[in-house]
């Protein structure tokens, strides 16, 4: 299909397609994607035994063929893209075809299962993907409590059980670096710098369906013996598991290229597509948020990228990066991992803190207390998370004279997060709250990361990590943060936003259960983890001593209704958008963000005319709601 | 439906080339700082490896790259990055000759590439032949890499350039309004993205053969 093609649908699409459905079937499309992907897998997988049993004696002698997997691997990935229609457009180029930016824009429900460049169609593919891969890691997350429901392995041998552990904390930590600005951003930032679109629109199709090949293929992993490392892959263990662990790297090979693109694409839309008017001081807190997270993400995943290549070939061809026999070195894994790692709780965390500070001026009537100062913060938080990943490293074994730089870089990172808590604060200050369900979770957002801000400054210190590292207290540490930092702000963001995503709104009664129910079940669930901890349960192991069984079992017992608080929220969803369908307002919160003045839902071209910005973000306590000034010429 | 499908002759205007022509001198810059740090990443395993020489592994004494086809290889590689330098101030000049220029560019990249290919067959060690080796081979061919990637990108605005002084795209047709005045911001960004790629090409160099 050439530019001029992919572009004609735009003005035709009242036309009936009259085709039989089998003829409809027949293109780039995921059916196509699916079919050739699969191929691509054996194709892959044929090539990888061809040279393996040729080349390579370990692999002949052990059955292990990691090269014929990560071949497979590549080569589905290679499939499924081209069988969407990505192959396309680099091929029209390269024949010289004129740029184009959209396409496949007018297809009725069938965008929503292919490639698609409007932005609006991808934020709610993702937000469905990583539902889809949320719903897996927390099934995994049930499994591991039933499980510890028993001071010995009960339900799943422990090889199993580390498999279960590592599935989930890689599921959780690869797939929501996405979590945010791949439903959100990539639906909101435009319309809230006044674009009609982002600045790649093909890019940010690629980014999607690349994590979704990404989440299948660690989800393979079972298929393949599982692997034994957790999420952070540590060598050597990595080098001598199972060829499950190709499904690790591979998967993490895709989440960092899609987080490249991703917030190489939000850069550049942030940069080159605010509408006149709408400077740097008066971009909405949310899209510096996004900017921030997508600083980290250009510039930490290409590590994370680099760090698995040097892993699949240490597998594969017997490299050695990592492995001591042959020169290498396996702290150089974890020094390159965590390069990437720490940052990569940051890339996490900071749209968190975007969408509560988003949020909280709406429901409090009053204008975003220290808005310059939460920028800071934000920019701060970013600069300052490269260094301080040796932090991780400090059991390990490092220079003992490098242990307090990373101690104190470790600690006063938590001054400019301390920044976000204080515009947060100032904000509530005298306002007039509306105790709306978003408004709900943005308050327990600042309860449980303030738990797990604070108990990180603990962690930091070097003889208190000594004695606590590998323990539940770092889980529960971190839970603290991701979870309570950046699942609660999620949800506050679902409930806040989705109503004008779709058009209809949630059930408040419902949502009002749910949320009551996962912040005590919550907080149920990861405050005993602090004492387990303290009082010696280790990570990974699912035997443990018996004095602590009544603990786990009262832990067990709330993670278990936190996953039934996701099956209210789940009903909710069910009910309010198939169901009862009532049509949600225009703007139901009474936000003055541009993405409210538009009508719900929003427009193909988002804007008829670009609006010219006139006024500060936060103008509650005025009448002028931003964007509300004359229009710029279309294009503009 | 969500997100509505477009009505009955509903048009997106197109947008002037200005936009466009923007966002690629912007993901230009933001690719140089996404290779930095994956090069990063080797270098940084050049540094660690080689200081702590694990068992006197780092680099066994016969190891020796092939000097000569490592000159070759980034003596071509900096001369491309030149011609295209050149090309780009040719084309700002709106000098017609910024296309041979350019594709002179393209063809001394090919060369570099073809260059490594054949050190390699000829070189005295292997991936597997220890650290140095891993860092040596991995480096560079993913440094081949980038270097395909960054040559594609020349191509392409080869191939418009050709296809639009044969039939030029219409003016007022598709989502970019005049897509041939993107042509001349496209080789900007390219010419920036590969001259900073011969920069690391230039430190690969250094760290892999003379260092």
């Amino acid at each position: 299909m050439s530019a001029t093609d992919a572009q004609a649908p735009l003005a035709a699409s009242a036309a009936p397609d009259l085709r039989p459905v089998w003829r409809k079937l027949i293109g780039f499309n995921l059916l196509t994607a699916v079919i050739l992907g699969v191929g691509g897998y054996y194709l892959g997988w044929f090539i990888g035994h061809q040279i393996s049993t040729s080349s390579f004696a370990y692999e002949k002698a052990t059955d292990e063929n990691d090269v014929a997997l990560l071949l497979a691997y590549a080569f589905g990935v290679i499939g499924f893209l081209v069988g969407l229609g990505f192959a396309n457009y680099p091929v029209e180029r390269l024949l010289g075809r004129p740029a184009s930016l959209r396409e496949k824009e007018s297809h009725g429900i069938s965008r929503y299962f292919g490639l698609c460049t409007d932005h609006k169609v991808v934020g709610v593919q993702y937000l469905v993907g990583i539902g889809l891969f949320l719903f897996v890691g927390a099934v995994n997350a049930m499994m591991i409590r039933a499980e510890l429901l028993h001071d010995t392995p009960t339900i799943v041998g422990p090889n199993q059980y580390l498999t279960l552990v590592g599935v989930h904390g890689t599921m959780m930590m690869g797939i929501m670096t996405s979590g945010v600005l791949g439903p959100f951003a990539n639906y909101f930032v435009p319309l809230m710098i006044g674009a009609r679109r982002m600045a790649f629109p093909r890019i940010e199709a690629l980014t999607f369906w690349l994590l979704m090949a990404a989440g299948f293929i660690l989800a393979s992993t079972v298929f393949f013996g599982g692997f034994p490392t957790g999420w952070t892959g540590y060598e050597p263990l990595n080098d001598q598991a199972v060829m499950g662990m190709d499904s690790y790297i591979m998967f993490f090979a895709l989440v960092g290229i899609s987080m490249v693109l991703l917030g190489l694409n939000m850069m550049a839309t942030i940069i080159t597509l605010r509408a006149p008017g709408l400077t740097w001081s008066r971009l909405p807190i949310f899209v510096w948020a996004t900017f921030a997270t997508a600083v980290l993400m250009v510039l930490a995943a290409p590590m994370l990228i680099a760090t698995l290549l040097m892993s699949a070939l240490d597998r594969s061809i017997s490299t050695s990066f990592y492995v001591t026999g042959g020169g290498g070195s396996s702290y150089l894994f974890q020094n390159l991992f965590w390069f990437f790692g720490h940052p990569e709780v940051y890339i996490l965390a900071l749209p968190g803190f975007g969408i509560v500070l988003e949020l909280i001026p709406v429901f409090v009537r009053k204008p975003l207390w220290g808005y310059r100062l939460a920028i800071s913060g934000m920019l701060g938080v970013s600069l300052m998370s490269f260094f301080v990943w040796q932090h991780h490293l400090i059991v390990s074994g490092i220079n003992a004279d490098l242990r307090p730089f990373y101690m104190l870089s470790t600690e006063i990172i938590s001054v400019p997060t301390g920044f976000i808590f204080i515009c947060f604060m100032g904000t509530l200050w005298r306002g007039r709250m509306s105790l709306t369900v978003p408004m709900w979770f943005c308050l327990a957002w600042a309860f449980n990361f303030l738990i797990g801000g604070t108990s990180g400054v603990v962690l930091s210190d070097d003889a208190t990590d000594t004695q606590l590292h590998g323990s539940f207290f770092v889980m529960a540490h971190f839970h603290y943060t991701i979870v309570g930092g950046l699942i609660f702000s999620f949800f506050a963001a679902i409930y806040y936003w989705v109503p004008k995503m779709v058009g209809l709104q949630f059930n408040e009664k419902l949502a009002k259960w749910h949320f009551w129910l996962m912040f005590v079940s919550f907080n149920s669930t990861f405050l005993p983890l602090f004492a387990l901890g303290i009082m010696g349960m280790p990570r990974r192991v699912s035997q443990y001593e018996p004095h602590l069984v009544g603990l786990n079992t009262w832990v067990s017992i709330s993670a278990f209704v936190l996953g039934f608080s996701m099956l209210i929220f789940l009903a909710n969803v069910v009910y309010s958008m198939i169901f009862a369908r009532i049509p949600a307002e225009a703007n139901p919160w009474n936000s003055k963000s541009l993405e409210w003045q538009v009508p719900t839902p929003v427009p193909v071209n988002n804007f008829e005319q670009i609006p010219v910005i006139d006024a500060d973000p936060y103008d509650y306590g005025t009448p002028v709601a931003l964007g509300a000034g004359a229009a710029a010429p279309a294009g503009a | 439906m969500m997100v509505p499908p477009v009505p009955a002759g509903h048009q997106i205007p197109p947008e002037p080339p200005d936009v466009a022509a923007r966002q690629l001198a912007v993901a230009a810059r933001l690719l140089c700082g996404a290779s930095t740090f994956f090069f990063l990443a080797f270098l940084f395993a050049y540094i660690y490896l080689r200081s702590l020489n694990q068992d006197g592994m780092w680099r066994p004494p016969h190891e020796h790259p092939n000097q000569a086809w490592g000159a070759v290889f980034i003596a071509c590689i900096v001369l491309s990055a030149l011609t295209a330098i050149v090309s780009g101030r040719r084309m700002k000049a709106k000098s017609a000759s910024w296309l041979p220029a350019v594709i002179g560019a393209l063809v001394l990249a090919i060369v570099a590439v073809i260059a490594q290919c054949i050190e390699y067959t000829v070189q005295n060690f292997g991936p597997t032949d220890g650290a140095y080796a891993s860092v040596f081979c991995a480096w560079s061919a993913f440094y081949l890499i980038a270097i395909l990637f960054t040559m594609f990108w020349f191509e392409t605005q080869i191939a418009t350039e050709l296809r639009a002084r044969r039939s030029p795209a219409p003016a007022n047709e598709g989502d970019v309004k005049e897509p041939d005045r993107l042509i001349a911001p496209g080789l900007d960004a390219a010419v920036f993205l590969w001259t900073f790629m011969a920069g690391i090409g230039i430190v690969t160099y250094v760290t892999l053969y003379l260092a």
